[in-house]
């Protein structure tokens, strides 16, 4: 961002607001300033230094960046009572780890113990996002009306839940309840899922089968142990068990975009010794050294990609031999399959931008949005364990998506949220065209925010009333659209 | 005469807004048509003559708007209240009522989203109105102890309360349902919730969650100045004045404050600017000084509102004193508290002006927020207005410790990236510090006059008005407002409280250059377009020859 930039420069000559908003890389750092600021001043510098803080990662300028990650760790902490300071502190773990990453032995020994530390905790604590926050809930219900309405007069019904870690039985039997009071009684109705994880998968099935029972459908529920992005296109009709004779709905609930990754970002960011040392030592022998290289290897010292042609491993060239990203060949297979429906969920935002300050950008605001929405949630029940929840949720399943936008590059990065309307492009351009979304999809939306007393949220659609928004404050966070194969168009 | 505005914009706030409906008889000033997209037009308009009502949802909810000061009883009605001052042998004044004008009266909706907030679907009584508002976009107060059913209006609780159990839908969890569908749409969820809470200790779903109108603020903000911007297109053509002027006074300081908040919003919403001028007719709530701005303070527009009355309470400790007054005051303290910061801040004014050429007033304005925050930030970064008012609107109304949302103090750090660029690319000679002065005048001061300029006075240039500023003086501006309490009746003592600086002398001085000047400028540009204004105010023309 350049205007935080600016005042660095700036802050020596214009008003002392504006030098306590951006303090100089260079000067001396104390803890005394924390003090003397309020609550929102501390706030507002935050966010300044987060993004001074990402421009510098950007730059992979270790020095520098650290010294702005020093100053944001004095004023957020992971259990701030303040959004903001816990957003931030988030954010600072996710640019850290993107700095570490120019060193990569020392990120995968540091990292991978971290994360599996906590490794056991996610489950329970997407229980909690999803109990805290109504967009799944929305998203199911939505995805529901879609496929009960596309599945109008249909005997045997076949879904394909591709949500991974976003599935929740829930929507199946609300699915459940929805078919049974359809006129012409419930469908043979067959679930496959598909999860990575063994325990999910079977207890999902035994809540759906109790279910069902209950319900007197005939139902059949197929697992499937695989990741999403991990299924193999080619042989999808057989891996997702689709056979002829059934009437097919696919849902899709915030999992889509990781078919988007590709190794884009294949130049590795790594670093030379040498130029660890340039970075790293804070004097201007620093700075000089790094121009020396730079100049030597004729890059511009700001320029991201600079990095790119100092990696052994990948010459520049590589970039232009990019793989592409899995979607494509994914959605042809699914339209092979000729769907009735899929239905789509994702964030409504973009995280898949060309540069590094722009995702990060958008993500800030993007899960400033969540985290306002989880403080929401938390703090109208006074209790104590749900801000130990929020905590959870906020480092270990949204902090994880943060770290996805953030701190990942090239194939590991997954989390590549876009807008609706690229998603739409793509969809219409994989040969798939929109289904709109019912106005009773609408009401059943609304009556259930309304029903489970959420206030903030609201339930929108865009102008051709083809996809829903979900948003909180006006903001849209989540979208959910449906498509089908072109062709379908003569048959329905 | 009949008051047609849309005031919505800001003062909105109580006074009780007269919206006739499009087609006005007067003649639209011509700039707005060129800007404004064809205004919708009305379908089914029921009565054509009925006097729209717009109230803020303060007013609207308010028991007792009207306290009596002698026993403090509180009255939903000023004219209730000046009956029963006549009982404690006080002065007292029955609002006249014109008996030409007995029209019948439709409500609005103050939520902007609601269809009700159309004219042209308002709805004809005061009291469905208010259980409409409450109903679809109030908190929901009232909960059965039964079924843990919530509602917003009592009266709805009393009845659900009678037959609650009676006719019951019971979910395995223990919640009952009145209603069917409300009981398959939970039941759907609750099952397999339920069960996996059984391994994972969480806390239900509907626990979480209250609404409520606390929230943010900031998004409401902006969603409902397009909304005004809608309304300002539906109601059509022209804008008059009506009520006095003092009224319009009043709605000038005040919604400075917001302006800030509603930068980018306003940018989109140009078009509709002629119609900012807040209107109010309603002599009743300006008897009151310090209630005055209370009442301002209500209307769904939290980020305008909420700040006035902040200021009418004198209880300013939350955040930087000096940006509140100055907000709220109509802007002079603030920007005497720390003219210094102006430097840095006067390129962003000098934008500011030549953005108000012609029409655009809304650009204008939106460069003058952008000042504003600077000279916030420049005081001590205690905030935009949006911010602050999101800040005001947590301690007052949330549960929640009084914090400012992530989204909210995002925005605000944004704008003041802006504003600091900015400012180091300014230059900081004496001449632009004045420019700055007088352009903040303008802009903090508003909207309003942004709001006047933008409307009445289409493409006078600000360029000059920066000069006429400088030439007024304060006594002007003191003579001003003499004028217009002494036409005003009760508006006076609600002067003296709008501007706490009046008589300070010096110090003000400066300020009142710039505030003098932008509301002369206003006043002549009204005058100059020829509207006329009811017999209420004080003439505009006569206004004119003296600030000039």
């Amino acid at each position: 961002m350049n205007m935080f930039q600016d005042d660095v420069v700036s802050s020596a000559t214009s008003s002392p607001a504006s030098s306590l908003y951006s303090p100089s890389p260079h000067g001396h750092v104390h803890g005394s300033w924390v003090q003397e600021l309020s609550q929102d001043q501390q706030s507002v510098r935050l966010v300044g230094l987060l993004y001074q803080c990402a421009a510098e990662v950007a730059a992979g300028a270790i020095d520098r960046a650290n010294f702005y990650l020093e100053q944001i760790t004095q004023l957020a902490s992971l259990d701030a009572p303040h959004t903001l300071q816990r957003l931030a502190a988030v954010f600072a773990d996710a640019l850290a780890r993107k700095l570490l990453n120019l060193v990569p032995g020392l990120s995968r020994a540091l990292l991978s113990t971290a994360n599996s530390a906590e490794a056991h905790l996610i489950p329970a604590a997407r229980r909690h996002l999803f109990d805290m926050l109504p967009f799944m809930k929305l998203a199911y219900l939505t995805t529901n009306h879609a496929i009960l309405e596309a599945m109008e007069g249909e005997k045997f019904v076949h879904v394909v839940d591709l949500s991974g870690p976003a599935a929740n039985p829930v929507q199946w039997i609300a699915l459940f309840h929805a078919f049974r009071a359809r006129r012409g009684g419930p469908p043979h109705l067959r679930i496959t899922a598909v999860h990575d994880s063994k325990e999910f998968l079977a207890n999902m099935a035994a809540v759906l089968i109790k279910e069902a029972e209950a319900f007197d459908i005939p139902f059949q529920f197929t697992a499937v142990e695989a990741r999403l992005d991990e299924l193999d296109t080619d042989a999808l009709r057989h891996n997702l068990r689709v056979r002829s004779g059934e009437a097919l709905a696919i849902s899709v609930v915030a999992q889509l975009h990781r078919l988007l990754a590709a190794d884009d970002a294949n130049r590795r960011h790594c670093l030379t010794p040498l130029q660890i040392i340039a970075r790293s030592s804070p004097n201007s022998f620093g700075e000089l050294l790094e121009r020396e290289l730079n100049t030597r290897l004729q890059l511009s010292p700001d320029a991201s990609s600079a990095l790119s042609s100092l990696s052994p491993q990948s010459p520049v060239l590589a970039a232009h031999q990019r793989p592409v990203a899995k979607l494509g060949s994914f959605l042809s297979a699914v339209k092979a399959l000729s769907p009735k429906i899929m239905v789509v969920t994702e964030p409504e935002a973009n995280h898949n931008a060309a540069t590094f300050q722009e995702r990060f950008d958008e993500a800030l605001n993007y899960y400033a949005s969540l985290f306002d929405c989880l403080e929401r949630a938390s703090s109208s029940s006074s209790a104590a364990a749900a801000a130990a929840e929020r905590a959870r949720v906020e480092r270990l399943v949204i902090g994880e998506e943060i770290r996805g936008v953030v701190a990942r590059e090239g194939a590991e990065r997954k989390e590549r949220h876009e807008r609706l309307p690229q998603w739409a492009r793509r969809m219409q351009g994989a040969g798939m065209e929109p289904v709109g979304l019912s106005y009773g999809a609408m009401m059943e939306a609304r009556k259930l925010l309304q029903s489970c007393g959420w206030g903030g949220y609201e339930v929108t659609h865009d102008p051709r009333g083809e996809a829903f928004f979900f948003c909180w404050h006006r903001k849209p966070l989540y979208f959910v659209s449906a498509w089908r194969p072109a062709a379908c168009r003569q048959s329905s | 005469m009949a008051a047609a505005s849309s005031a919505h914009l800001f003062g909105l706030g109580d006074a009780q807004m007269q919206q006739p409906p499009p087609p006005p008889q007067q003649a639209p000033p011509p700039a707005q048509n060129a800007a404004t997209p064809a205004p919708k037009k009305k379908r089914n308009q029921p009565d054509p003559d009925a006097e729209v009502i717009a109230l803020s949802p303060r007013t609207l909810l308010a028991t007792n708007r009207f306290v009596c000061e002698v026993c403090n009883k509180g009255f939903q009605r000023e004219q209730n209240l000046q009956l029963h001052r006549r009982g404690h042998n006080l002065p007292w004044k029955l609002k006249q009522k014109n008996p030409k004008e007995t029209r019948r009266r439709v409500y609005l909706c103050p939520e902007p989203t609601c269809v009700h907030h159309d004219p042209s679907r308002a709805l004809g009584d005061l009291t469905g109105i208010k259980k409409h508002y409450c109903r679809k976009h109030g908190e929901k107060k009232w909960k059965c102890d039964k079924c843990n059913k919530r509602y917003a209006v009592q009266s709805d609780w009393k009845a659900h309360s009678k037959t609650c159990g009676t006719r019951e839908y019971r979910c395995d969890c223990g919640t009952l349902f009145s209603r069917r569908d409300s009981f398959i749409t939970h039941r759907a969820f609750c099952d397999a919730l339920a069960q996996e809470s059984a391994r994972v200790p969480s806390i239900g779903a509907g626990m979480y969650g209250s609404g409520g109108m606390a929230l943010g603020l900031s998004g409401i903000a902006a969603s409902q100045l397009h909304s005004f911007q809608d309304q300002a297109h539906s109601s059509g053509g022209a804008t008059a004045i009506t009520g006095n002027a003092a009224a319009q006074f009043e709605h000038l300081m005040p919604s400075s404050a917001g302006s800030p908040a509603f930068r980018a919003t306003q940018q989109a919403s140009s078009s509709s600017s002629p119609f900012y001028l807040g209107v109010a007719e309603d002599g009743g709530h300006q008897g009151q000084p310090g209630h005055t701005s209370m009442l301002h303070g209500k209307p769904a527009y939290h980020g305008l509102m909420q700040l006035p009355e902040q200021h009418g309470q004198g209880s300013n400790g939350l955040l930087n004193l000096g940006f509140f007054s100055g907000a709220n005051g109509g802007g002079q303290d603030a920007r005497l508290v720390f003219p210094d910061q102006f430097n840095g801040a006067g390129a962003g004014n000098g934008r500011g002006d030549g953005g108000e050429h012609g029409n655009s007033s809304a650009a204008g304005n939106a460069e003058s927020a952008a000042i504003f925050s600077g000279n916030m930030m420049g005081n001590q970064m205690a905030g935009g207005a949006g911010f602050s008012s999101s800040l005001y609107n947590n301690s007052s109304e949330t549960v929640a410790p009084p914090q400012m949302s992530a989204t909210a103090l995002l925005q605000k750090a944004a704008q003041m990236g802006a504003t600091t660029s900015g400012g180091g690319a300014g230059g900081s000679s004496v001449n632009s510090l004045l420019r700055g002065l007088g352009g903040g005048g303008g802009a903090l001061n508003g909207r309003p006059a942004g709001a006047g300029a933008g409307g009445f006075m289409a493409g006078e240039s600000s360029s000059r008005s920066t000069a006429s500023r400088e030439e007024s003086e304060s006594q002007q501006f003191r003579d001003l407002m003499n004028s217009l309490s002494a036409s005003g009746g009760g508006a006076g003592a609600e002067f003296s409280g709008g501007f706490p600086g009046v008589d300070d002398g010096k110090l003000s001085t400066r300020d009142f250059l710039g505030v003098g000047g932008g509301v002369v400028r206003n006043m002549g540009g009204a005058a100059g377009l020829a509207m006329r204004h009811g017999a209420a105010g004080i003439g505009m023309g006569s206004l004119d020859p003296e600030m000039k």
